[in-house]
């Protein structure tokens, strides 16, 4: 269960550029998560709840982008969609995959309401 | 004020990895131990899986040719570091509380107690723990994943992410395959789907057997260095 601590370092980021930025109030959180990133998306959406649950951030929303994995064979270069992570080529058979994409876990924007009109 | 509606909302791109300072952190670990040319290995697997038993034997094996230190991860509790300590290597402790896995910050701050001579070789025992400690980067050069024959032959594919991540797994206690259903061979394919760049190891740490091969795999990476 380290969703709590990926979910803390969500805040702090999300504080980080909310002052760097001088703005006051943060409505939305947009983070990409790939899907084998390691992350539950359910468990990282109560976590981030609960790291925010009195602060100012407590009315943010956390908006979970999911990111579907991709994988490439070294050998006949065919990209695929992988079964999690067991990487065998559909087209050659061969083991000797790599994932390319689905690992993602980045803040990718914040949505403000600029509370100084 | 937004240029489409009118609404006073404003949207900020941000673009930061969430593990990106521990990234940050773990590259200046990295940088220290390539500079003072250390070995470091993160030693990750389940709770039971003999992972301080083969640490135990690898330092002997090694102890008379290089100086060697250990950061020893536990929730609670130093049975394992005053294990190690016997064997005359020098032991930090780290105790996670209810964390679950160690970060390069924690590993940054033992190292510094620490402070390992040039050529040493560092092994970080991680949490006994199959899932949290593969996202986390401490610095390491190999990523060890130590998982026992009583697990049973399916859990690279069980738990791919850790084994996904690994450099190195040590399948361990295979003085006892004569009594569990595992078949050698079908946990290396296992291991094969999930990460084809994986070396493999078979040993009885607690026996001592077939240790040579890992022994020297460390000698060979020390000498690179």
């Amino acid at each position: 269960m380290h969703e709590l601590g990926i979910a803390m370092r969500i805040a702090e980021i999300t504080a980080e550029v909310a002052k760097r930025e001088g703005v006051r109030k943060v409505t939305e959180v947009n983070v990409d998560i790939g899907v084998l990133a390691g992350i539950v998306p359910d468990l990282l959406e109560s976590s981030f709840e609960m790291a925010t649950k009195d602060t100012w951030l407590e009315k943010t929303r956390l908006n979970i982008h999911l990111i579907p994995a991709t994988a490439m064979c070294l050998m006949c270069k065919k990209q695929f969609a992988p079964d999690g992570f067991l990487t065998v080529c559909p087209g050659c058979n061969a083991f000797e995959c790599e994932i390319v994409r689905g690992k993602e876990l980045s803040v990718k924007s914040l949505l403000s309401e600029d509370s100084r009109e | 004020m937004c240029e489409t509606c009118g609404c006073n909302q404003k949207e900020m791109v941000v673009a930061e990895d969430v593990l990106g300072k521990n990234n940050r952190m773990a590259a200046e670990n990295k940088a220290l131990f390539n500079s003072k040319k250390i070995l470091a290995l993160n030693m990750m697997g389940s709770p039971g899986s003999g992972k301080t038993t083969f640490i135990i034997r690898t330092i002997e094996a090694l102890k008379s040719e290089t100086d060697i230190y250990v950061i020893e991860g536990d929730q609670f509790g130093s049975l394992d570091s005053d294990r190690i300590s016997k064997t005359g290597a020098h032991v930090e402790q780290i105790n996670t509380g209810n964390g679950c896995h160690l970060d390069a910050m924690g590993v940054s701050n033992a190292v510094k107690k620490l402070n390992p001579s040039k050529n040493a070789l560092l092994i970080i025992e991680n949490v006994g723990n199959l899932v949290c400690p593969a996202l986390f980067n401490l610095g390491e050069h190999q990523r060890v994943v130590v998982f026992s024959v009583t697990e049973g032959d399916d859990k690279p594919i069980k738990y791919a992410p850790m084994f996904h991540e690994a450099t190195h797994c040590i399948i361990n206690k295979t003085d006892l395959m004569d009594f569990v259903p595992f078949d050698l061979n079908a946990a290396i394919r296992n291991l094969e789907k999930i990460n084809h760049k994986l070396q493999v190891f078979s040993v009885s740490a607690l026996k001592g057997t077939n240790m040579a091969a890992w022994i020297d795999s460390l000698k060979k990476a020390l000498g690179k260095l």
